[in-house]
């Protein structure tokens, strides 16, 4: 017995491990924790200091084990027979992931008692979906892959459905749970092409393979069903209907889970295939992911015109976001790793803010939730900071020039010129000037337009607003140094 | 401008606007961003000074200026384009169209005259027969339309595409005088329309209307404003002795180089001109004054202010040279280029 332990702790691969290992054993403990307290009914109402304190030692778990991620000893290895993979690309996406995942908890924490929510629950459930995702970022292996998105999966069907008497979400659940049955079939029937024309299911052999030019249309359409299963799971278009009536089914809270960590995931897992699979993606795809990336910037932008509400509406900005993600596609390797991590690096930061007004967003008078764009009418005037913060927020999401929207759109534009793809970007160029419509509107709204039935919304917390702010000022900073985030994400990866 | 017009304009009318100003602008500014992406994109630089030195493929040109061309009319605005002006002129604080006329038109003939002129040398030759067509059209339009206007602002909004159309000729005259007139006009124009969009600016603090109707006899009521108001309106119909004059005799001397044609349509505009300023005059200074009882003529601060925008129309007139010496050096070597 003695000597077991001994090999284990000797074995480099252990400390190489270490951080997920130390982030799985204390959600582990802290599951038993919950498990010897669950016995009690509605424990959150009969001890809410209790679920406080556990609340507040969950979230330093977190934050000691994104420590251990930056302490590690060595950034690139490879352990478990090949089946798991860290490098200095997917060590950065575990840390951003781990970051945002941190101060998520830390702003949602009103929010969550506020809204008499059992939250032990719902904690542990979120905590096995993130671990999921930090683990199969690194995986290079199929079937582990495959594994860590079911169980991703079983925790987000129970997610949406946490209104429980609510009939739309329990529609949403079970429309999502159908979805995504059918598509990790395919993606399943994916694999067992992919292992039927190779013999292999690791990611390096299928490089190894794929180098030597050996081009197997078994292969191409194995990777075909893998790459629209994960599409269709992330709702590009035009596979996007379902996913507008599950988000529209969850709760705030949920949504910007969807909307902030799982988009982000579910790109990095296919950025991760497309540098394994880069052959095939270049020869055969670029011209599929073009028109898909098209129809992305058409169905976000026309769906967004007729929305009244506004978590509705960011649903539909992300649709428009993820063209930005779907172009880096078309590009070479070298380009598109940092590509990837500035999109996603400030998309993830602008999606955090509007999450963080969103959820503050609540009649001062009797406390109730507000979702319409017009119960924001003469914000300007009895809250003026506030509201020149939302619409610096819209500015940044439409794309105004100067803004850091802009420079998406500045960089798409000026890869698709040089692509030589002309009428391409015009059509881009009309939809994006139709976008500021309804990201002006709001102002509008707020400034512009002065009505006697208003109504006063409560004021964001000082300590919400530092965060809020943090983020603005990283924007703004963007603006004016912009080679210094470029050259830090440069530095970080290569 | 959005905000400006948004919250400190006057009526209810100020959203629609405020809308039709952003997306005119934004959408011409879209297609001047793909332009300088298809510089980008083909020379690897935006150096102005690099682009006007090197040679660009005859169809690329087409394609460049056409996108420019569409990004500075809006902003000029040229016929096509120009529903924005009016409106916003009229829905703005006085404040407002003073920046919007002094300023923001302007910026449109600075890029036509520093990025469009120089790089595209070629492509000017090959669209100059659209453009002369184009000024003609909303010349001889424009100054039949003022003629039916009621509202104050909208007569001066309406003569300042006027004057920038005959900005646009200067230029496209491809000659000394035409580019040195209409930088001269350019510096006039801001001037004068400023100082009349001050003056009724002015009116409307005392009498809150802007419409035409209401107004008559007012030299009873404002004998000092009558005085500066018509000094203005001189200026505006290019009087001699006026900078405004100096301007126009310039554009016309460049234009006549190249065609009679448009010269002979120029003064017929000039014509135009004289009519619709003199018949404003006429109606809010003479005739019966039925609806104003109120006398109050201009203040301190009111006076100092139009005083010192006569002071250098009217010292520009006078004497052109103190300008002139100026901008003299620059159209000569801008004009290298054009005629390259």
């Amino acid at each position: 017995m003695n000597n077991i332990f001994i090999i284990f702790f000797n074995n480099l691969s252990f400390y190489l491990f270490l951080p997920e290992l130390f982030l799985f054993i204390f959600f582990l403990f802290f599951f038993i924790l919950l498990l010897s307290l669950s016995s009690l009914n509605k424990i959150n109402f009969k001890f809410p200091k209790l679920i406080k304190l556990l609340l507040i030692f969950y979230i330093q778990i977190i934050f000691y084990g994104l420590i251990l991620f930056f302490n590690n000893i060595s950034n690139y290895y490879i352990i478990f027979y090949f089946a798991y993979l860290s490098n200095n690309f997917i060590v950065f996406l575990k840390i951003i992931f781990l970051l945002f995942f941190f101060f998520y908890l830390i702003t949602s924490y009103d929010y969550l008692f506020n809204k008499k929510i059992f939250i032990l629950e719902y904690i542990y459930l979120l905590t096995i979906s993130i671990l999921s995702c930090i683990l199969s970022f690194s995986s290079n292996d199929f079937l582990i892959l495959y594994l860590l998105l079911e169980l991703q999966n079983i925790c987000v069907y129970i997610l949406i459905n946490l209104k429980r008497n609510n009939s739309i979400s329990i529609e949403a659940a079970i429309k999502y749970f159908i979805i995504s049955s059918v598509m990790m079939a395919l993606f399943l029937y994916g694999i067992s092409l992919c292992y039927f024309s190779v013999g292999t299911i690791n990611f390096f052999d299928f490089e190894i393979f794929l180098y030597n030019e050996n081009y197997d249309f078994f292969i191409f359409l194995g990777f075909f069903f893998i790459f629209m299963s994960l599409l269709v799971k992330n709702g590009v278009p035009p596979f996007h209907i379902w996913l507008i009536n599950v988000y529209s089914g969850c709760s705030l809270y949920i949504l910007f889970y969807f909307l902030i960590f799982l988009k982000f995931f579910y790109f990095s897992i296919l950025f991760r295939l497309y540098i394994v699979f880069f052959e095939l993606v270049n020869f055969f795809l670029n011209d599929l992911i073009i028109l898909l990336s098209l129809f992305c910037v058409f169905y976000g932008v026309w769906g967004a015109l007729y929305q009244i509400k506004i978590s509705r509406l960011f649903i539909f900005s992300s649709i428009l976001n993820s063209s930005f993600f779907l172009f880096l596609f078309i590009l070479e390797i070298n380009e598109t790793i940092i590509y990837f991590f500035y999109f996603s690096f400030f998309y993830l930061l602008n999606m955090f803010g509007i999450y963080i007004i969103l959820s503050n967003f609540v009649n001062w008078i009797d406390m109730k939730e507000l979702n319409k764009i017009t119960n924001l009418i003469n914000l300007g005037f009895f809250n003026f900071y506030f509201s020149v913060i939302i619409s610096i927020f819209m500015l940044n999401f439409s794309g105004f020039p100067t803004f850091i929207g802009f420079f998406y759109k500045f960089f798409i534009l000026n890869i698709l010129m040089n692509l030589n793809l002309y009428l391409f970007t015009i059509i881009l160029i009309l939809f994006f000037t139709l976008s500021f419509f309804y990201y002006v509107r709001i102002i509008k709204i707020m400034f512009l337009n002065k009505n006697k039935n208003f109504i006063l919304i409560k004021p964001v917390n000082y300590f919400k607003i530092y965060f809020v702010l943090t983020i603005i000022l990283i924007n703004i900073y963007y603006i004016f140094f912009q080679n210094f985030i470029l050259n830090l994400f440069f530095e970080c990866l290569i | 401008m959005f905000f400006l017009i948004g919250i400190w304009g006057s009526r209810q009318r100020k959203i629609y606007a405020v809308y039709q100003f952003f997306y005119y602008t934004l959408f011409g500014s879209l297609f001047l961003l793909f332009a300088v992406f298809i510089l980008y994109s083909n020379f690897y630089t935006l150096d102005i000074q690099i682009l006007m030195n090197t040679f660009i493929n005859y169809e690329k040109q087409l394609l460049i200026w056409f996108f420019l061309f569409l990004g500075f009319s809006t902003k000029i605005p040229l016929i096509p384009f120009h529903g924005w002006l009016p409106e916003a002129h009229v829905e703005a604080p006085t404040s407002g169209s003073i920046i919007l006329a002094g300023i923001l038109l302007k910026l449109g003939t600075y890029g036509l005259l520093r990025f469009l002129l120089p790089i595209c040398f070629f492509a000017n030759y090959f669209y100059l027969v659209y453009i002369y067509s184009l000024c003609i059209i909303s010349i001889i339009y424009i100054s039949f339309i003022i003629l039916i206007q009621i509202d104050l602002k909208k007569i001066i909004a309406y003569s300042s595409i006027l004057h920038m159309n005959f900005i646009i000729l200067g230029l496209f005259s491809f000659s000394v005088n035409g580019i040195i007139g209409s930088i001269f006009l350019m510096f006039s124009h801001a001037l004068i329309s400023s100082g009349l969009f001050i003056c009724i600016g002015i009116l409307y603090d005392r009498y809150k209307t802007r419409n035409l109707i209401y107004y008559g006899g007012l030299v009873e009521l404002m004998p000092f404003f009558s005085v500066f108001f018509f000094l203005l309106i001189l200026s505006n119909i290019s009087f001699p002795l006026t900078s405004n004059f100096i301007g126009e005799l310039l554009v016309c001397t460049g234009l006549m180089e190249n065609n009679y044609f448009l010269v002979f349509i120029m003064i017929l505009s000039t014509f135009f001109n004289s009519i619709y300023s003199i018949w404003l005059f006429n109606r809010i200074f003479f005739g019966k004054n039925k609806f104003l009882k109120q006398f109050s003529d201009i203040s301190e601060r009111e006076f100092f202010i139009l005083f010192s925008i006569i002071f250098w129309i009217y010292l520009l007139g006078i004497k052109p040279n103190f300008f002139i010496n100026f901008i003299k050096n620059y159209s000569y070597w801008i004009l290298e280029y054009i005629n390259y």
